[in-house]
């Protein structure tokens, strides 16, 4: 059996940090059994074998765990959970905060646990003037310490070498756990003590004292002021919006070029219809049209674990709470909400920042309705269909069509509110909704650690929504394909129409006719396609000179002010595409949440898109 | 009184979370004690949050802790002398 070693340690420690560094990209991400809590294991390797398995466990700040995170970490430690226990603990230290990292160190050393320490951001201790005697501390706390720097590197392979020795010796871990321990470890006595002992360990081996942050102290000052602090934040905020859109957006374009590439390849060299079809229109436009997300998705990861490494990332919190609170949400979930205007994907994702799992939950459900980027080609056609290019009133500078694409936006966005409010009202309180958290020193992120991160990231998306995406794709071709006529496709006769008109009198209220359920078929996949969809039920060829305005007069002539408008209604609420299905049940872990949002969003569709067509007839 | 209703920038004294408390505490009380909010330490809040006055921000054995304000009404302090 490989040497197991778990990496324990109070959250902002820089635990994940060192993680990083002692694995390097030898590590697998994946979810606690049972919960959504991220489970990290990597490898020590030497000479390309792997030879010391690393768990990189949830911060804790001691064995009293109250959230989620930190009940997997108990569970792991007090062995409740079916597996292994690691054969070697090391806790990692903050050197420049050693009184919070300490109240751990006693317990895990009382109970009995093997222990190494990683005395980490020894050099940033250094630099405040700290010294201590390492000889001594090492004695009192019955563990052989090793200052590391996870930023520098330093002390690691000091580390590494100090593992590999253990590994040769077997020790049988025997923790000894007090009876019912649940309740002295929540008792004032049993904390006071510790505490006690802390501060005394702290008196003695102290050589020069730390000096004072008063570099956090003073951004701060700026960073938590009343006018300053919220307008940093919404710059903040407005640069991830913006560099979501523009910077990710030449990225995009290379890999659409690239699908269009491996698409024209497959045209020239296939010489089978069906098989050229199949890969051309059915697997690689339809992957294609969910990766062109990924630059999307990683850039945002780079900017959030940015603002987390820098220490950022609770001050916004901080500043967004009691604001974010009023309707149901935390102050962290603003960078989720605000990033899933660009695709709800990364802001699915990225709610892993909010660590009340009710919150989280909330946060997820009501994602989908902020107007993501893919909606934006609907919008765009159907806006160019409805309303004329004229200012408002007389306004050169506001044109109606950008007027009805903000009002599109600010419908979805506070849908999304009010939807959050309903969901905090309905939903269970499971564990307390705290905020309560340390504000970490403002520290300067590292680059290698914000690309492992954002390598996870990407690797998560592809492998669990490129399963789905795929099948979804080859699905929706096919019933778009089939049955032929004499070797030829006819859209009209193919499945996608028999279950559009199959759908058609569910949809005669809104004024959907059997041409517009069809094009609503293969935007499961992704939303943009019903564009191209709806030109080919209407028979208008894609890409050709004037084919918007062609596109605006016959949706207008076909389908009659009042059906476009409760379509255009029916965007904003409905459907969701597959991969923000995929990534909601790989983030709860389960189809109800997914079927849930589903559920609602369609009912809000339907209810919306009926009223809007009400209201357009009664008015024309 | 509670931290909520203490000043700004005074050094207080925590009164909640004795000894001889032998109460169940809930996990949030639970959480504040570890955090140091323990009888016979001194705080001090430092800065309360712009538009609804909180959440606080309090410093506690050398650290900056957010409390929101049904979190800062678990636990009593007094001013110090």
């Amino acid at each position: 059996m490989t040497f197991r070693v778990a990496l324990v340690g109070m959250p902002n420690v820089g635990k994940t940090a060192l993680f990083n560094k002692l694995t390097g990209s030898f590590q697998r991400v994946a979810n606690f059994p049972g919960v959504t809590v991220e489970k990290k294991t990597g490898w020590i390797s030497e000479h390309g074998q792997r030879i010391i398995e690393v768990i990189d466990l949830p911060g804790i700040y001691s064995l009293d765990a109250t959230t989620l995170d930190e009940k997997v970490t108990k569970d792991f430690l007090l062995q409740k959970e079916k597996e292994r226990l690691a054969d070697l603990f090391v806790l990692v230290l903050d050197a420049t905060n050693l009184d919070k990292s300490l109240f751990l160190a006693y317990q895990l050393k009382e109970l009995g646990y093997p222990l190494v320490i990683a005395l980490n951001l020894m050099d940033e201790a250094h630099k405040r003037g700290f010294e201590i005697d390492l000889a001594k501390f090492s004695q009192e706390l019955g563990a052989v310490i090793i200052p590391t720097s996870a930023s520098t590197g330093a002390g690691l392979s000091d580390l590494k070498n100090l593992l590999k020795t253990k590994m040769g010796q077997e020790v049988i871990p025997s923790i000894e756990l007090p009876q019912n321990y649940q309740k002295v470890f929540r008792s004032p006595p049993y904390v006071n003590g510790i505490f006690k002992k802390v501060d005394s360990l702290i008196k003695d081996v102290t050589l020069s004292p730390l000096r004072p942050d008063t570099f956090s102290e003073r951004v701060d000052h700026l960073v938590l002021h009343p006018v300053w602090g919220i307008l940093i934040l919404f710059l903040l905020l407005i640069l991830m919006f913006q560099t979501l859109f523009t910077w990710a957006s030449p990225l995009q374009d290379m890999l659409e070029s690239g699908f269009a590439f491996l698409s024209e390849i497959v045209s020239t060299y296939v010489q089978n219809d069906l098989l050229r079809s199949l890969l051309a229109d059915g697997i690689i436009s339809g992957v294609g049209g969910v990766l062109v997300f990924l630059p999307q998705i990683m850039i945002l990861f780079l900017f959030i674990q940015f603002l987390e490494d820098l220490g950022y990332l609770g001050r916004a919190a901080f500043l967004m709470d009691s604001f974010m609170r009023k309707i149901g949400l935390p102050g962290k979930a603003v960078i989720p909400l605000l990033s899933s205007h660009a695709c709800a994907i990364p802001g699915i994702l990225s709610t892993r920042v909010i660590d009340n799992h009710r919150e989280r939950l909330i946060t997820m459900l009501v994602i989908p309705l902020t107007t993501c980027s893919a909606r934006l080609p609907v919008y765009a056609i159907l806006i160019g269909a409805l309303i004329p290019n004229e200012p408002f009133m007389g306004m050169s500078w506001i044109k109606l069509p950008g007027l009805a694409l903000f009002a599109l936006y600010v419908l979805g966005f506070v849908s999304a509110l009010i939807v959050s409010l309903v969901f905090k009202k309905s939903l269970p309180q499971s564990s307390p909704s705290m905020l309560l958290m340390e504000l970490p020193p403002y520290r300067i992120p590292k680059w290698n650690n914000l690309l492992v991160v954002m390598q996870n990231k990407g690797k998560i998306f592809l492998k669990k929504a490129g399963g789905i995406i795929l099948i979804v794709s080859i699905v929706i071709w096919f019933l778009m394909t089939f049955p032929q006529q004499g070797g030829e496709t006819q859209l009209e006769q193919s499945y996608a129409a028999h279950i559009g008109r199959f759908f058609e009198p569910v949809f005669r209220p809104l004024g959907f006719d059997w041409r517009i359920t069809t094009a609503l078929i293969p935007s499961i996949g992704a939303r943009e396609v019903v564009v191209s969809a709806l030109s080919m039920v209407l028979s208008i060829q894609e890409g050709t000179e004037g084919f918007e305005t062609t596109m605006s007069e016959a949706l207008v002539a076909q389908f009659g002010l009042g059906s476009l408008v409760a379509l255009l209604i029916w965007f904003v609420f409905a459907p969701q595409c597959i991969s923000t299905f995929a990534v909601l049940k790989r983030e709860t872990n389960s189809w109800r949440w997914p079927l849930v949002m589903g559920t609602y969003t369609l009912a809000l569709a339907y209810f919306f898109a009926w009223l809007a067509r009400l209201l357009v007839n009664l008015w024309s | 009184m509670t931290i909520n209703e203490a000043p700004l920038n005074k050094k207080l004294t925590v009164l909640s979370f004795t000894d001889d408390d032998v109460r169940n505490l809930s996990d949030l009380e639970a959480r504040l004690m570890h955090l140091g909010f323990l009888a016979g330490h001194t705080i001090r809040v430092t800065r309360k949050a712009p538009l609804f006055k909180e959440p606080l921000l309090v410093e506690v054995r050398g650290r900056q802790v957010a409390l929101s304000r049904e979190e800062a009404m678990l636990v009593s302090v007094e001013v110090q002398e």
